[in-house]
């Protein structure tokens, strides 16, 4: 049996890079690490829970026609939040929407992981990463990008070495469905899962030595 | 004007109350509480479970399982920071005659602290599995409790009160509201608890860009 991904020790942020709202929580973390000794784990996260509602049989006119128009205002809900989230990023008014298709950028993600570069590179490829994808408005940014993306940070990509990810993002994947962790921005510290951005300020008093109160 | 939506059978909103009346004691404010009456069997499916805490009989999807399992242990966290119980339901139950007592507490209550009071009494009884929320003698009495008459209340319950509230659900969906809390301030819409701190950015006149979501600040 292979040796888990994830250790019960790590700490981890899971991301999609489909999701403009764990850039957020990229740039908010990585402020918290200025601060903080302990070691960080940036994964990525390829399945999304979704909209559980569309699980349910409606039964009968009534309920399905308030399910219709939950989920529209849900819907409505989740883009002001995206808005939000851009201009948090400083990108108020943009209408970029960045790229669905992120499999490979997300090997990427999992190829500096596993070469245990360090965490101000992480943070340089995802940077990168966002400049690019905005500047493709929706378009996948293309493997050749991907690959320039990863040597503009100092790794020597050649070939299908990206590629040769595929194997460990499938156990990856089900590590991260078998511990529950139902979509990203998400974390896992000492054994735990939270998902969210809003656990952060939790996290970071826990990492700092619980001193003084916790937030609540 | 903030508005706060809440429903009494949400754990998500019950983790929120004591926070936002933080917020009236710390901005001088008067919160607008208005019910927003979940319908969740229509999103997440229906299931009830015995004294053991054996499903006794369910509809739900695995991926709502997990949706449910996971809010429960987030909420319960909460919960624990605050020194709250909360205790996981059995049954999904049908919150509306608390709501409407929420909505008659918030005309006839004399005082903030009343209302405070039906709304932290019911929250934390509930959540004890303490307060049977589908009575509606049981609710009359939480509002004499709290210090508000609840002479008329089953006449309202049964009448306008019923009416206000059926259709206060029309138009909180209609205006794109879908669960709880939800905070409704200078015509943005927010859903969830972790909206706490952009909510006192706008109570603080919005200085510099819109802040990060996260827990609350520490409760006094």
């Amino acid at each position: 049996m292979s040796e888990a991904l994830i250790a019960e020790s790590d700490f981890v942020l899971f991301v999609d890079l489909a999701r403009i709202d764990s850039f957020v929580c990229i740039s908010a973390i990585r402020d918290m690490m200025v601060d903080l000794s302990h070691p960080l784990r940036l994964l990525p996260l390829n399945h999304q829970l979704g909209n559980v509602a569309e699980d349910v049989k409606s039964r009968g006119q009534d309920m399905a026609s308030y399910k219709d128009r939950r989920a529209r205002a849900r819907s409505a809900n989740l883009a002001q939040e995206r808005l939000r989230d851009y201009a948090r990023l400083g990108l108020a008014g943009t209408d970029a929407e960045i790229p669905r298709q992120v499999s490979y950028a997300h090997l990427g993600l999992l190829w500096l992981d596993q070469a245990q570069v360090d965490l101000s590179e992480k943070f340089s490829y995802l940077d990168a990463y966002l400049q690019v994808a905005l500047e493709f408005r929706g378009l996948a940014v293309s493997e050749a990008e991907v690959d320039a993306i990863l040597v503009g940070v100092g790794q020597q990509v050649k070939g299908s070495m990206v590629r040769s990810m595929t194997g460990q993002m499938g156990r990856l994947d089900e590590e991260i469905g078998t511990k529950g962790i139902l979509s990203a921005p998400a974390f896992f510290l000492r054994g735990q899962r939270y998902i969210g951005q809003q656990h952060l300020p939790y996290l970071n008093w826990t990492l700092s030595g619980c001193r003084g109160i916790a937030p609540v | 004007m903030l508005q706060v939506y809440i429903d009494f059978k949400s754990p998500y909103a019950f983790v929120a109350l004591r926070p936002c009346w933080q917020l009236e004691r710390d901005y001088g404010i008067a919160i607008e509480w208005l019910p927003l009456t979940l319908n969740i069997g229509s999103y997440l499916g229906t299931a009830k479970v015995d004294d053991t805490g054996k499903v006794t009989s369910n509809n739900r999807s695995p991926r709502q399982w997990q949706a449910v399992r996971y809010a429960y242990m987030d909420a319960r966290r909460y919960a624990d920071s605050q020194g709250l119980l909360l205790k996981g339901t059995q049954k999904i139950w049908d919150s509306s005659i608390a709501a409407i007592g929420l909505l008659w507490a918030t005309d006839h209550a004399r005082n903030r602290a009343a209302l405070r009071d039906y709304t932290t009494m019911v929250f934390d009884r509930f959540w004890q599995r303490q307060l049977d929320i589908e009575n509606a003698a049981v609710i009359a009495a939480v509002l004499e409790e709290a210090g508000i008459s609840a002479s008329g209340f089953s006449d309202y319950l049964a009448g306008p009160g019923r009416y206000h509230h059926d259709q206060l659900q029309e138009q909180i969906l209609q205006a794109g509201c879908f669960g709880v809390p939800t905070f409704c301030i200078n015509s943005e819409t927010y859903f969830g608890r972790e909206n706490l701190p952009i909510v006192r950015w706008h109570l603080e006149g919005e200085p510099g860009r819109i802040p990060h979501k996260a827990y609350d600040t520490v409760l006094s």
